[in-house]
């Protein structure tokens, strides 16, 4: 029943897990198979959903593998990890990126730090994402929310100890990979501690040659222990560490020294199903992330710079959802956090002395906001949502240096800027039958400007080769999103197809400023972020999932395609082409054998003025073969494959620099669980 | 860091004992990071303000080593100069 419910909270988008009045049983079976936005992690304990065998391909699969799969999402990729998520067409400071609800700002200034490189999948039960103004409840946003929600533990006094053992390695990069998950339970309590640990060479590419600065080494590791106060009521802890180093950006003109993320949370959750809030959910918790760009590998640098950044953010929320009344299912989430970065910039040129600037001057801001939705039952073939959000933003420059510095380019930023944010999205879905659903969703979003646009101080963009400075002045960017999808049902077959459309005003983008000097040796000019009067955005994707011959085959297929333009009617950067993901499952009691198809079309429709150039097409092959067998009282499992099997040289065309990706890679892996 | 006044004082030697101010010189000043070979914006060159003093404002974006160039001109003559400063 409980998985059922996960379900349906993805299409309705309830904010709180739980019972639901609104999951009627007629309907549950149209959402039984249906694997919507939300991906399930196999792990510890098996996920039963049917799509996460194509989501997540293998017991390695990193969270960035995991996403890369997903329909609506593409990943930026600077590197071999730290890939930027990109929601349909919209990336960066238009998306929340947040672990199980907790608000979290990357601390580089070259956005080499995306919040999904400090999680591991072991660390993980899902991931939700939401699309447009579906995902207001993690914050106001434009394209919407990807939240990581943890890995909880389970309190189970039948089995005190499980645990999971697994070690892989990989060819192309010959990378290794250890995880291990371990679940200790009493009547009342349970505890949880997984860790990951991570490390790989430099790895080679389609033309068998190695790629220069593409290694990394990674350990995460999370603790989270849940105590159940009575029947009603529970308290969890969460701590999550995760520390990378020596992390190659193939891309980019530096690298990373380290990366490292501190997590802390304590949530408390209360049911009273008959009473007049139902179930109540409160979190507070502190994230510190420390970053620090490294060129001392690199050859040829003309200037080694220190590039520190910090962020920390404390934040609460707290959500409800109300007791039903008549046709109304109402929720609510009040939430805050405050949130510091600092970047900046030491250059030891030689003859010279140390030269030193904020390249994110310290970035105060306090947003506080409260979300409302209304799930209305109109009867037992219709329904309609409505939410709303409010936010109040507050950013203020605190050090006189980056006051300063912005006083040179004649912005005043002594004084705090205060935003008032809006966001409201209605839904509507219709069941025809019993098989055959649609929902149709439309809103209005807004977003704050980022750090970096707002404050940034000449950062330098190896994509069009520009140092680029923030710009207080910004507006708020805003957009009006429409999306419609069909949901096809049934036993054996399931298929969505969803067509959307994003009007977006005040549109964010960088441009070039013809009166500054560069900072940065060899750029081309210097750009600052300014409000573009419009842009706009189609795309579609679809998913199909199809189960045959007595379930020993299991068809899926993701297509997703994307076109963006702005008010001039030039192409959008980063857009990413039309693109196909195959995969055939075969599987026979303990065996299973996956063969994958991943097709991408050329993209033509560039931004030269972004420095993007057309990408051709591309497709590559993976084969996987997976086999679970009982040894005493373990469970082992034994996967190996290959990754692009036909040894293609190729990228796809949001990598950066038309840096080649990994070329045939052999993987195996052994795990055991108890 | 940041703007900062900017004042130049103009004499002529005449002889050992006299210099007398100089009123009618233009001033062009440029900053220069010379290790980098970048400068910075929005600077306002010195204009005179009297008895020889020029004020305008220099801006600097970073700490470091600046240099300040300044071309005086003149009649249509210019004499270029600078001075280096480290902070």
């Amino acid at each position: 029943m409980k998985s059922v419910l996960k379900v349906l909270i993805l299409l309705s988008s309830l904010i709180i897990s739980g019972y639901s009045e609104a999951a009627q049983p007629v309907q549950d079976t149209i959402f039984k198979r249906l694997e919507l936005k939300e991906v399930f992690i196999q792990g510890h304990t098996q996920s039963k959903h049917p799509g996460s065998a194509f989501y997540q391909s293998s017991s390695l699969s990193s969270t960035e593998d995991i996403l890369s799969k997903i329909e609506g999402v593409s990943l930026i990729r600077r590197g071999p990890i730290g890939m930027e998520p990109v929601l349909r067409a919209f990336s960066g400071g238009q998306v929340n990126l947040v672990i199980d609800g907790m608000r979290f700002f990357g601390a580089c200034t070259d956005k080499m730090d995306p919040v999904t490189i400090y999680t591991e999948p072991v660390n993980l039960k899902s991931i939700d994402i939401k699309y447009a103004g579906d995902g207001m409840a993690m914050g106001p946003s434009i394209g919407g929310s990807l939240n990581l929600k943890l890995a909880e533990p389970t309190i189970n006094s039948e089995k005190k100890m499980t645990g999971t053992i697994a070690s892989g390695y990989y060819t192309a990069a010959a990378a290794v990979q250890n995880i291990l998950a371990l679940n200790y339970s009493s009547n009342k309590w349970a505890l949880r501690v997984s860790g990951v640990y991570r490390k790989a060479e430099n790895y080679r590419n389609g033309l068998n040659q190695k790629v220069d600065f593409s290694q990394y080494e990674k350990a995460n590791a999370s603790i989270s222990g849940k105590y159940q106060l009575n029947s009603k009521s529970s308290l969890k802890a969460d701590v999550l560490l995760d520390d990378g180093w020596n992390i190659g950006y193939p891309a980019l003109p530096m690298d990373v020294g380290f990366a490292r993320a501190r997590v802390a949370a304590l949530t408390y959750t209360h049911e009273l199903p008959n009473k007049l809030i139902k179930n109540l959910e409160a979190k507070v918790y502190a994230n510190s992330i420390r970053h620090a760009m490294d060129d001392t590998k690199r050859p040829l640098v003309p200037i080694h710079m220190d590039m520190p950044g910090k962020s920390d953010t404390q934040g609460a929320f707290v959500q409800a959802q109300l007791k039903s009344s008549g046709k109304h299912s109402l929720s609510m989430k009040l939430d805050s956090y405050h949130n510091r970065v600092k970047a900046d910039m030491t250059m030891y040129a030689s003859n010279s002395a140390p030269m030193y600037m904020l390249t994110w001057p310290t970035n105060h801001q306090i947003v506080s906001g409260l979300y409302i939705q209304d799930l209305i039952t109109l009867d037992e073939k219709n329904r309609l949502d409505f939410k709303v959000r409010l936010d109040a933003a507050f950013s203020k420059v605190s050090n006189k240096m980056g006051q300063d510095q912005f006083a040179v380019l004649g912005y005043d930023v002594s004084k705090p800027i205060n935003n008032l944010l809006k966001n409201i999205n209605a839904g509507y879905t219709h069941f025809i039958d019993s098989e055959f659903s649609i929902y149709a969703s439309s809103g209005y979003s807004e977003r704050l400007p980022t750090t970096s646009e707002r404050f940034g101080f000449y950062l330098f963009n190896r994509m069009d080769n520009h140092d680029y400075l923030g710009n207080p002045n910004l507006k708020k960017e805003q957009a009006l999103n429409t999306e419609l999808n069909f949901i096809y049902s049934n036993n054996n077959i399931s298929i969505k197809l969803s067509g959307f459309s994003s009007y977006l005003q005040n549109f964010i983008i960088g441009q070039t400023q013809s009166g500054l000097s560069v900072m940065t040796i060899g750029a081309d000019g210097v750009r600052s972020y300014n409000n573009i009067p419009s842009a706009r955005v189609i795309g579609a994707e679809s998913s199909l999932n199809y189960h045959f011959a007595n379930h020993h085959f299991i068809l899926n297929n993701t297509l997703k395609w994307l076109n963006g333009q702005d008010s001039n009617g030039k192409p959008l950067p980063l857009i990413a082409p039309f693109k196909s993901i195959s995969s055939l499952r075969f599987t026979h009691h303990h065996l299973f054998l996956q063969a994958e198809y991943e097709i991408s079309s050329a993209q033509n429709n560039v931004s030269a003025d972004f420095g993007e150039k057309s990408s051709p097409a591309f497709s590559i092959i993976n084969l996987r073969a997976n086999h679970t067998f009982n040894l005493n009282k373990y469970n082992l499992e034994l996967s190996a494959g290959v990754e692009n099997l036909l040894d293609m040289a190729y990228y796809e065309h949001l990598d950066w620099a038309k840096m080649l990706r990994p070329g045939r890679n052999i993987y195996t892996m052994l795990s055991m669980k108890f | 860091m940041g703007i900062n006044d900017f004042e130049i004082a103009i004499f002529k030697r005449q002889d050992m004992m006299a210099f007398p101010a100089e009123d009618n010189y233009s001033i062009t000043m440029t900053p220069e990071m010379p290790s980098m070979g970048h400068g910075s914006p929005n600077n306002v060159n010195p204009v005179l303000t009297k008895n020889g003093h020029y004020k305008g404002k220099v801006n600097f974006t970073m700490t470091g080593d600046w240099r300040i160039n300044l071309e005086l001109n003149k009649d249509g003559k210019t004499t270029k100069t600078f001075f280096d400063l480290l902070f």
